[in-house]
């Protein structure tokens, strides 16, 4: 009979507007890897905030070792050793790794940091989870990768038992995923319990011991791994059938349409600088660009939109030089932008909507006339083309700030497809999206290629490139490490030139 | 031995640069945090106007000192109390707290001087210098070393505990951590406000202390605006010394050697326009700032930006 580690009894907390957790009921075993399964929105996070005590429940209670507890700031919990390691890291880039493992810990005694005895300590912790980690080092020069070990060494020197991951893999490559499963596996081995946040199905699937799916703040059900299938799961997840898989005619390329020739462009690091790059997009073809952030996508997508000058090499629409030309004439040579980031870059998020819709088209017919703005015309197009698109909103005079994520993205969909483009980049373009926009987004993309767009996709999200994408290229600090054909290129693969190696034959 | 040009210019140079060192460690501890303290200038005027007039109305030194660091605690905490509880714009509060304590002191002076007459508007005893006799022998330094006072010993003994501090000690790890990624330190454990808070609040009284140093222990008596962008040159040299506490150690004592060539230009006579004598430590502190943009920053990460806790 396995022993009950930590018991969710009827938790609920509601956000202005939202029920983001509604009488939630949860029983994590020791020793166990429990999955927490849900689309974004669906409150795993917020569960799991309101046990590390950054939350505070609106209602319900926990249970600690049968216990109930009262875990009201992440101390609080640390004291129970409950660790927590977040989406967004929360290690200090300027601090070296034994500085931001041993930060917040009290001393005994004189507040004078034994410092020598200090990083022997956490270098061997690092030791016995097999971690090759240099404490002196900063974390700031340090992989993604490792830095997460570094934040799970972190939760270990501060004595947690139960680790909660929250979405640990979406900044990793496939064999830093898979690296990181092993050093859960070794921590389930030393007794630890583990709860594992995740919205990627083939990760849950290889990993847990159980899974627990939730869906609009909802515990739908809790279920062994043993007899799941992921159909099973999507079907819990989303409350209906999915099919995300792409249905796409065979490509039929036409003439060059996008053209990078030796392109080199500053980026923030040294690896997300371009470094003579060159490729071609066709019409009628998606080319998918891979990779883990940060490898350089920002500086490639701003220089073809023509944000970011770049310091040497041409940026070619249709084989003409474009590398000079602003975005504006960019924009009027058929181009169109989804950008990655859609809330600070793709809108303008106190604009209202008819105005957003006509950010980048107010100067001509038929939002503007002889040099003045035609509120009419903007107000009925944007009618037009959020009744095309589908946009959930009350009217076209609603701030683009009141959207959910997924309407905000078919919003900036409809601005730029709409315009009919013949070239157009697309970034992250699901990046926090749940299941159902994600798919009108990917059938908004395939139908542009099928009218003959040329479609760039850069995407960090391997499924999404390697599903939507007729050639894939992969980029690795700033180069491209090679091109593989994504219906046929194992995912292993793709994650060697991910990481920056070569394909072993 | 006669004590010579460069000897007259060193030991100006080290007195000018105390209130700026003053300042500058205040401003910087603060910024540590990820707080700017953008009213050091009106801190300052604060601190040498009450040190100034509790001396006058006690004839105790010590007690208008005592009177300068309360105003400087009280005002520290004001600035901490809107930008840190509220997440007020820092510029914006610190603009607005420079134009308050220049109002306030200036109303107040004129009070003062309405209320007495001239002579007895002068403080009748200063701070005096520490070291004497045969150390004054020592080649150049010498000079240096006796024409200062206790302040200025205390405002290097403070840089020195400050590097000790924030280097080696867990409290001192914690308040870099504070200032670099509050959401962070406070999953480890730290309460954010509590550091910031208190940052600023000594960052307040070492201020203040900057400015009492002022009419404590140079001119006896306050005017309005005696400060004259004292502050704003400390922030200056917070940035040029890279947010570094050697850094804006000789950064200040750059701005000092500034200021007092501004003075021997003028005292000299050598031709220069005495108004061009006054720009040297300001068009300085542009050509600093300008001359280290670009270059990869080491302010802490999160400065500038209100932490709301979030719950």
């Amino acid at each position: 009979m396995p022993q009950e580690i930590l018991r969710f009894e009827q938790v609920s907390k509601f956000f202005p507007g939202v029920v983001a957790n509604d009488k939630v009921d949860l029983t994590i075993y020791k020793g166990e890897i429990h999955s927490l399964l849900g689309e974004n929105g669906a409150g795993k996070s917020t569960l799991m905030n309101i046990l590390y005590g950054l939350y505070k429940a609106d209602g319900g209670q926990i249970y600690y070792e049968g216990r109930p507890v009262s875990i009201l700031s992440p101390n609080d919990a640390l004291k129970h050793g409950i660790g927590m390691i977040h989406q967004h890291f929360m290690l200090i880039p300027n601090f070296t790794v034994w500085e931001n493992v041993t930060l917040g810990q009290k001393m005994e005694g004189s507040p004078v940091l034994p410092v020598t005895q200090l990083k022997q300590k956490v270098q061997e912790i690092a030791g016995q989870l097999h971690m090759n980690i240099d404490v002196n080092q900063l974390v700031g020069e340090l992989s993604v990768g490792v830095q997460q070990k570094v934040e799970i060494l972190k939760a270990i020197y501060r004595g947690a038992r139960l680790l909660i991951l929250d979405e640990p893999t979406s900044v990793l490559t496939p064999q830093e995923s898979e690296e990181l499963f092993v050093t859960l596996d070794r921590l389930k081995g030393d007794g630890c319990t583990i709860i594992f946040i995740s919205h990627k199905l083939n990760e849950v699937m290889s990993i847990s011991d159980r899974v627990s799916v939730l869906r609009d703040g909802h515990l739908i059900e809790t279920r062994d791994k043993e007899g799941c299938t992921p159909a099973m799961m999507t079907a819990l997840m989303v409350g209906r059938d999915v099919n995300l898989a792409i249905e796409k005619k065979p490509c039929i390329p036409g003439e060059v349409a996008l053209e990078v020739r030796d392109l080199c462009a500053a980026g923030e690091t040294h690896a997300s600088t371009l470094k003579h790059i060159s490729f071609q997009v066709r019409a009628g073809e998606i080319v998918g660009i891979a990779g883990v952030d940060g490898n350089g996508q920002g500086a490639l997508s701003n220089a073809i939109a023509g944000i970011q000058k770049p310091e040497s090499g041409t940026v070619l629409f249709r084989g003409e030089d474009v590398t000079a030309e602003n975005v504006r004439r960019r924009n009027e040579r058929k181009f169109s932008y989804i950008p990655a980031d859609r809330r600070g870059e793709g809108l303008t998020l106190d604009f209202k909507l008819f105005e957003n819709i006509a950010l980048t088209q107010y100067y001509k017919e038929p939002c503007s006339k002889k040099g003045l703005l035609n509120f009419r015309g903007m107000r009925e197009r944007a009618a037009a083309y959020m009744k095309d698109f589908n946009v959930k909103a009350p009217n076209t005079e609603a701030e683009a700030r009141n959207l959910s994520g997924g309407n905000q993205q078919k919003l900036v969909l409809a601005r730029e497809i709409l315009k009919r483009p013949d070239i157009l980049l697309v970034v992250q373009p699901t990046w926090g999206l749940d299941i159902g926009a994600c798919e009108f987004v990917y059938q908004k993309i395939v139908e542009e290629r099928d009218r003959g767009a040329a479609v760039l996709l850069i995407s960090t999200d391997l499924e999404e490139v390697r599903n939507l994408s007729d050639r894939l290229l992969v980029l690795f600090e700033g180069q491209i490490m090679g091109e593989v054909d994504p219906a046929v290129a194992r995912v292993e693969d793709i994650g060697q030139l991910m990481a920056g190696s070569q394909i072993q034959q | 031995m006669p004590v010579s040009l460069l000897d007259t210019t060193l030991g100006m140079a080290v007195r000018m640069s105390t209130p700026y060192l003053f300042a500058a460690l205040g401003g910087l501890l603060a910024q540590r945090s990820g707080v700017y303290n953008f009213a050091l200038e009106g801190m300052m005027l604060g601190g040498a106007y009450f040190g100034y007039f509790f001396t006058l109305l006690t004839g105790n030194l010590l007690l208008g000192i005592l009177g300068a660091v309360i105003f400087g605690l009280l005002s520290g905490w004001l600035l901490a109390f809107i930008s840190i509880r509220f997440g007020v714009s820092q510029m914006v509060v610190g603009l607005g707290m420079n134009t308050l304590f220049m109002g306030l002191t200036s109303f107040c002076s004129r009070l003062l001087s309405n209320s007495r007459d001239g002579s007895a508007l002068n403080l009748d005893r200063l701070i005096g210098n520490i070291i004497s006799g045969p150390a004054a022998e020592i080649p150049v330094i010498g000079s240096v070393l006796c024409s200062q006072n206790l302040m200025t010993y205390l405002i290097i003994a403070l840089f020195v505990f400050y590097a000790w501090f924030t280097r080696r000690t867990e409290y001192g790890l914690a308040l870099r951590a504070v200032g670099e990624n509050p959401a962070a330190s406070q999953t480890a454990g730290i309460n954010v406000f509590r550091y910031r808070y208190l940052s600023v609040i000594i960052s307040g009284a070492l201020a203040a202390l900057g400015g009492a140093y002022l009419t404590l222990t140079q001119v006896s008596r306050f005017s309005e605006n005696m400060t004259n962008g004292r502050g704003w040159i400390a922030i200056a040299a917070i940035c040029l010394g890279r947010w570094s506490p050697a850094g804006t150690f000789f950064s200040c004592l750059l701005f000092g050697l500034a200021s007092a060539a501004s003075n021997q230009i003028q005292v000299l006579n050598i031709g220069i326009p005495y108004q061009f004598a006054l720009m040297v430590p300001y068009i300085l502190a542009i050509l600093a700032l300008v001359s280290i943009q670009g270059k990869s920053s080491h302010g802490p990460a999160a400065l500038g930006k209100p932490y709301m806790k979030n719950r």
